[in-house]
């Protein structure tokens, strides 16, 4: 059984042989690592710099959508 | 990926008149619910010259936000929500043989950033015309996409005999109406 003046010393091994096992004991926490939001990783626009987008019918082009018969579907909402 | 959706069952609430001189006339509105994300969606199915329906949708508890068509929900059922939206053509080519369907992919504000995406080809555009593709077959309408504005055209094949001029009477009436087409 261990007197009254060893136990400041047993403390200090239990935190030496604590760290030499798991280096990163003191610095452990449960916060989990935050993930960059969509906005921030695909560089998206912030809000208040959205400015009003004025589009002529001049700039717009349509395009055909060629319509494969392969990707129609049996259930087809419209033929 | 297929979307082989069933969807959810439309109801029409009403039809509610636009009389503030613009090209829109009037608008046909129908919600249906998804027991999935356990919200209301409102539908609507906006009415213009040129014989148009611009077809818009956003789930009820945002009625009241600015933002509401650019809002995710992020709680999944994206397909069956999408396809219900699609269901609304049938009914409404039923009244009316010869109209054209219109839909532009709202810009994804990212709230956690406080972020908005471009307007060009974005996110919900890519989704929704691999959809209507998928879904909506060639013979009853000449699809035409618009990557620059994230815009999707169906003309109806029955409405004019000259399709280019019927898509450029469409083009120009959406673009002078909505002069900031790809706003927020």
């Amino acid at each position: 059984m261990k007197s009254g003046a060893d136990a400041p010393l047993f403390l200090v091994a239990l935190g030496i042989l604590i760290s030499h096992f798991f280096p990163n004991f003191g610095s452990m926490s449960t916060r989990k690592k935050r993930l960059a939001a969509k906005g921030d990783r695909l560089n998206w626009t912030p809000l208040k710099d959205v400015m009003p987008v004025k589009v002529s019918a001049v700039q717009i082009k349509g395009r055909i959508v060629k319509i494969s018969k392969t990707a129609l579907q049996p259930t087809l909402i419209v033929p | 990926m297929t979307f082989d959706f069933p969807g959810y069952e439309l109801h029409f609430i009403q039809r509610e008149s636009c009389g503030d001189g613009s090209e829109h006339l009037f608008t046909y509105i129908y919600k249906f619910r998804s027991p999935v994300t356990g919200y209301t969606y409102v539908l609507r199915a906006e009415y213009h010259t040129e014989d148009v329906f611009a077809i818009k949708f956003y789930c009820k508890k945002d009625k009241s936000s600015e933002y509401k068509y650019s809002k995710i929900i992020n709680k999944g059922d994206a397909g069956n929500i999408l396809i219900t939206c699609a269901k609304a053509i049938p009914p409404l080519l039923k009244e009316f043989p010869l109209v054209s369907f219109g839909f532009i992919g709202s810009r994804t504000i990212d709230r956690v950033s406080g972020k908005v995406e471009s307007y060009v080809n974005n996110q919900r555009f890519r989704v929704y015309k691999r959809i209507v593709a998928q879904k909506i077959g060639d013979i009853t309408f000449e699809h035409l996409e618009y990557p620059e504005v994230s815009g999707y055209l169906l003309i109806n094949r029955s409405s004019s005999g000259n399709i280019i001029a019927k898509e450029a009477a469409i083009r120009k009436m959406f673009t002078s109406s909505y002069a900031n087409l790809p706003d927020l």
